[in-house]
């Protein structure tokens, strides 16, 4: 009778009517217990050692909090820092703090725990974002009680943009993130944690802001995707986050459920590696491939729709009316054919291209969380014009980065799908191919040419670190991504991806955020069941 | 006896000893460096400079030849120093100590399964020998042995929690937990037994004290219960034995899916991130264990079997 029903289980769907975003009716019940189903517990990924580490950033539930928040279009929000404002010297930003606000253990809140935190605990190798990396512990000064300076070693006029990210949340000064109480300022208060199991945290009533609408939130971790969307549709949570993408249509077609998405925040890449020796340092082979691409096919089959097709190195909306400036690329097979051909491709008795006795073959690299299916896509579309490619998975971080470092990049493609978690617009394209960066995709560091993706890419990274405006910056970063996609043909977008957050039909998330690392809970709301 | 365990427990000494070669040379020689994996994670980015590794490595002590960094392994493994977690910068003893619970859990209530459903399976198909239940019993091991774990426990999951709203989903949260994973490390293991319990006996009925027993009056159960089981029980005892080890360790997947936070989920954690010290104590505990069960099963056989002399030779009769 199991099996049976087993079998029956298996088969059987769901059938209801299509309630995606809906909102529910009825007052919040503001005693409500949200039980949330997380993805696996990863506190000790950082190396801090930190218990409450995910309090202020994996989860994000912000029992500490920033001095500004990143709100859900990419703006700025103030947290603990009521405004902020550069300073005559250029290179000064001052931060003028929030009075009243008191530490979850009723110590008031002031300039010492800022510079405590940022200037004091992170030359101690505490975990801080490395963004901000050229900040020591002159650089932050307390000028009065309630006004901090940031002075960095070097002008970065994207600062308080970088200082969004919860990984730079306000500690108490004199404490650590990984010592109890974990009394941050936030808007919720830790309750509890067992470690990869479950952690707690209620209302913090007596928040300087807007407070939470719910009395507690019951994070319970399961590693599996697939085992956090049975615990939603089991009722044994009310809401599931990073849910697989094809989890979307059996939740959606379920009248207990609904499905909300966030504006795209993640975007799938495919760097291509240019070294001296790859067949992709020939501009006609990066050209074909871009244009080779199908990007409405990867959105379809990889993120079962949940996606816009790549246009962008970053999510579109942080480029505001810049964004039109980046043309969008569309699948070209003549255009892509002819570029090969004109190079001297010529296509061989198997389909594949050689030129000179050389095949054209190149290896595709997925790090583990990029799904099998959009590798085999890659390999599909590339297929069409003549070009091999042999996929290289990765079993985990340490072996692809293993093949990122030390001059082992025996790769032509690098699949990734990085996140914009920052304000500033510039972000991943400096981040990931600046020549300053620490984290540049050059694939075989090596001796890197001191500009290498070029002197008109660097000059737009210094625009961006200097823009005094947004709309500057936000050019700035729209040229870098026009040169590494549109002209150099570096990085292929293939999809602005969505998250997807699962919830009870009583349950709405109200604000959902492309960047989960900045998703906030206070509009976090819940009906009683029934209603 | 005393002798014979300590005979026994000096061979377990070398073959320990080789398995920790083993495992610190395969540890050793994985791809990816921990070094590399070590500073990146200590300055907070996803590159390292050369001189960040250079450090780390000091640090380490992964800087020092092969042969001396084993020798200081070994000889922390021998003193009960298991090291520091490169990753989490703790005992990996505490790292093992706060999981080990989780899985011995697991595999305590997979063995007593394994037991309460493959012993009397296998007893009645040998029983009902040809007869529809033996039929029937037979179909039933053949699924319990071929199902993928991955696609009972979504199927247990889905049925047993979504569907019926009787257990948690996973986590441990209580016994009620513990029963879909227990079901699915047993599963296989306790479909092998009953086939190859059932295969013993009905070897054994044929043996002559069998026959006796049954010409003295004897009912069938009791003359199996009594007589046959425990002769038959050698191959079943030997299984056991083997797949201990198995279930300490090869319970990843169940872990993963079941969101239990034992022993195979964190060697996944360190696997993933080159943490060798905890990679090499897990490796080498499950090890220990292994051969823990197997010097249980070796003196298991002389229990079962005053035949089989514990000095290791079978006096033929």
């Amino acid at each position: 009778m199991l099996l049976l029903g087993l079998l029956a289980a298996a088969c059987g769907g769901s059938d209801s009517a299509d309630n995606a975003g809906g909102q529910t009716s009825g007052q919040p019940d503001l005693n409500a217990e949200v039980r949330v189903a997380a993805n696996e517990d990863q506190w000790t990924e950082g190396g801090t050692g930190a218990k409450s580490y995910h309090f202020m950033y994996v989860y994000n539930v912000q029992v500490y909090e920033p001095l500004i928040y990143l709100a859900s279009d990419y703006t700025l929000k103030p947290g603990l820092a009521e405004r902020w404002e550069l300073q005559p010297d250029g290179k000064t930003w001052r931060f003028f703090l929030r009075k009243g606000v008191k530490f979850h253990d009723g110590t008031p809140f002031s300039a010492d725990d800022v510079v405590w935190t940022w200037g004091v605990r992170q030359p101690e190798g505490r975990t801080l974002t490395t963004v901000l990396n050229t900040l020591g512990p002159d650089s932050v000064k307390k000028i009065d009680e309630f006004t901090v300076d940031f002075t960095p070693a070097q002008t970065n006029l994207r600062l308080p943009e970088q200082i969004v990210h919860p990984e730079g949340a306000i500690v108490k000064n004199g404490t650590h993130n990984d010592t109890p109480p974990y009394a941050g300022t936030g808007p919720w208060k830790y309750e509890s944690y067992t470690p990869k199991q479950t952690a707690s945290f209620v209302r913090n009533d007596d928040y300087w802001g807007e407070k939470p609408q719910v009395r507690k939130m019951s994070i319970r971790f399961y590693p599996d995707p697939q085992t956090r969307l049975e615990a939603l549709k089991s009722g044994q949570a009310d809401l599931a986050i990073d849910l697989p993408a094809d989890a979307t249509k059996s939740l959606s077609n379920d009248p207990n459920f609904k499905v909300v998405k966030s504006k795209a925040g993640r975007n799938h890449l495919l760097y291509v590696n240019k070294l001296d020796g790859r067949i992709t340092q020939d501009p006609a082979v990066r050209e074909a491939v871009t244009y080779a691409i199908d990007r409405q096919a990867y959105v379809d089959v990889v993120l079962d729709g949940n996606a816009a097709p790549g246009r962008y190195m970053a999510p579109g909306s942080v480029l505001g009316a810049a964004a039109s400036t980046v043309t969008p690329i569309n699948r070209d097979l003549a255009r892509s054919r002819k570029v090969l051909d004109d190079a001297g491709w010529r296509v061989g008795s198997d389909g594949i291209r050689a030129k000179d006795g050389k095949r054209l073959s190149l290896k595709l690299l997925g790090q583990q969380e990029v799904p099998e299916s959009a590798l085999l896509v890659i390999q599909s579309n590339l297929k069409d014009v003549g070009i091999d490619v042999e996929i290289k998975k990765t079993p985990d971080v340490a072996t692809r980065n293993s093949l990122y470092a030390q001059g082992k990049g025996d790769f032509d493609l690098d699949l990734e799908p990085p996140n914009q978690n920052d304000g500033n617009p510039a972000f991943l394209p400096v981040l990931r191919m600046a020549a300053r960066s620490a984290t540049n995709v050059q694939f075989a560091p090596g001796a890197p040419p001191a500009t290498p993706n070029g002197p008109a890419f660097e000059a737009e990274v210094i625009k961006s670190d200097t823009a005094k405006t947004l709309p500057e910056v936000q050019q700035a970063a729209a040229n870098m991504m026009k040169i590494l996609i549109n002209q150099d043909y570096l990085v292929v977008p293939l999809a602005d991806a969505f998250r997807i957050y699962g919830m009870s039909k009583n349950v709405n998330l109200g604000d959902p955020h492309p960047s989960f690392t900045n998703q906030t809970w206070f509009s976090l709301t819940m009906t009683p069941p029934g209603r | 006896m005393a002798r014979y365990l300590a005979r026994r427990l000096l061979v377990a000494v070398p073959t320990l000893l080789a398995l920790s070669f083993l495992i610190f040379l395969l540890v050793s020689n994985a791809p990816g460096d921990p070094a590399e994996e070590y500073a990146r994670k200590r300055s907070g980015s996803q590159e390292a400079t050369a001189q960040d590794i250079q450090r780390a490595k000091v640090e380490l002590g992964l800087d020092r030849p092969f042969v001396v960094q084993y020798g200081t392994w070994l000889k922390g493994m021998v003193t009960g120093d298991l090291g520091e977690s490169f990753a989490k910068r703790r005992p990996v003893y505490d790292e093992l100590r706060d999981r080990l619970p989780a899985t011995l859990e697991l595999t305590f209530a997979s063995l007593l399964l394994i037991v309460v459903v493959g012993l009397p399976l296998g007893v009645l198909a040998a029983m009902f020998h040809r007869h529809w239940l033996d039929q029937s019993f037979r179909i039933a091991a053949l699924l319990g042995a071929s199902i993928p774990g991955f696609f009972l426990a979504y199927m247990l999951i889905i049925q047993l929690a979504t569907e019926w709203k009787l257990l948690p989903v996973a986590g441990r949260q209580g016994i009620d937990s513990l029963i879909m994973p227990a079901i699915v490390v047993a599963i296989t293991p306790a479909a092998v037994i009953s086939r190859l319990l059932r295969a013993s006996l009905l070897e054994v009925f044929t043996e002559d004290y069998m026959r006796t027993a049954r010409s003295k009056g004897l009912g069938s159960l009791r003359t199996v219960l009594g007589h046959g089981l425990r002769n038959a029980s050698i191959p079943v005892v030997t299984y056991v034995g083997t797949v201990l080890g198995a279930l300490l360790e090869g319970v990843v997947i169940t872990e993963f899916i079941f969101a239990w936070p034992g022993l195979g989920l964190l060697t996944l954690e360190a696997i993933s991130q080159r943490d060798y010290p905890v990679i090499q104590a897990a490796v080498l505990l499950a090890g220990a264990i292994y051969l823990v069960g197997n010097l249980v099963v070796d003196v298991l056989y002389g229990v079962l079997d005053p035949r089989i002399r514990l000095e290791g030779s079978v006096e033929h009769v």
